[in-house]
């Protein structure tokens, strides 16, 4: 577990529930196939700005196989506010729904949920619940915790650099 | 840590320019540098102890904004090819946190912006 000291909330404006805030397209991307991103023509793509960097992270985790699958029904709360989880996930297809506050939002494929509030130890603020079928991938923070114990302090901090900017209201 | 290596940076430096390739992670050990944006205006500042350029991790990633030295600066830099082997040599998984944690970061951005 990575200490970290929560950022105070800052003011929230209604946002539309209907808005599909982020998403890849995960059809496309799993069309072009496993080794794309080793290919030459990968790399031109990635160069040319054709496929984003998060369409690149998005083929690689969803290809990974270390990380184990399951599937969400539709209506099912996936994480709930205020309350420790033990898994994060990333959404492979499907919807899901965020509630936090007076905020509420869709996310889509490509999304990594609970990820850096899980490897600091907070309580989520807010509750993922499955809009439809939701396939995802499990980052079990047992798992995590075990890799974390062995990093020098440099590789601690970058992940930490990026845990506070995701963390960051 | 042999693979990290020292590199210093006098004041309105630029480490990175926008657009340029992101071939090397920086561990920032002593100073602070500037967000600067294609206009030239700084946007934010990164304090010591925190790193940047983590872009490097993706080959072929592409860097989002410049990095200029604000004061004198010494960073830990590691070539993106080093850092990926770096990351696997400790576990694949954090290979998959560093991953995920950048995909997480990407879409907070997206949610920020939308």
């Amino acid at each position: 577990m990575i200490k970290h000291s929560p950022n105070h909330d800052s003011a929230k404006s209604v946002m539309n529930e209907n808005m599909l805030k982020f998403s890849v397209d995960a059809e496309r991307l799993g069309k072009l196939g496993p080794n794309f991103l080793q290919s030459k023509e990968g790399q031109d793509a990635l160069a040319s700005g054709s496929l984003k960097g998060h369409d690149r992270l998005f083929m690689s985790l969803a290809s990974s196989s270390i990380l184990n699958t399951t599937l969400f029904i539709p209506g099912k709360k996936i994480i709930e506010t205020g309350e420790q989880f033990d898994d994060a996930y990333l959404v492979l297809n499907g919807e899901i729904q965020i509630t936090q506050k007076d905020k509420s939002y869709k996310l889509g494929a490509g999304s990594v949920i609970g990820l850096s509030e899980g490897m600091v130890g907070l309580a989520s603020k807010f509750t993922a619940t499955a809009m439809t079928s939701v396939k995802v991938k499990i980052i079990p923070f047992h798992r995590v915790d075990a890799v974390l114990k062995v990093l020098p302090p440099e590789l601690r901090a970058i992940l930490v650099t990026i845990i506070k900017r995701n963390l960051a209201p | 840590m042999s693979e990290f290596k020292l590199e210093k940076f006098t004041d309105g430096q630029f480490i990175c320019k926008s657009g340029d390739p992101a071939t090397h992670l920086y561990f920032l050990q002593e100073g602070e540098v500037e967000l600067v944006s294609a206009t030239g205006q700084a946007f934010g500042i990164i304090p010591q102890g925190q790193s940047f350029g983590e872009a490097a991790i993706l080959r072929g990633g592409i860097r989002g904004a410049s990095i200029r030295a604000k004061g004198d600066v010494v960073c830990q830099v590691i070539a993106n090819d080093q850092a990926a082997e770096l990351l696997s040599s400790y576990s694949p998984l954090l290979v998959v946190i560093m991953e995920a944690l950048l995909l997480q970061q990407a879409m907070n951005n997206a949610i920020k912006h939308a």
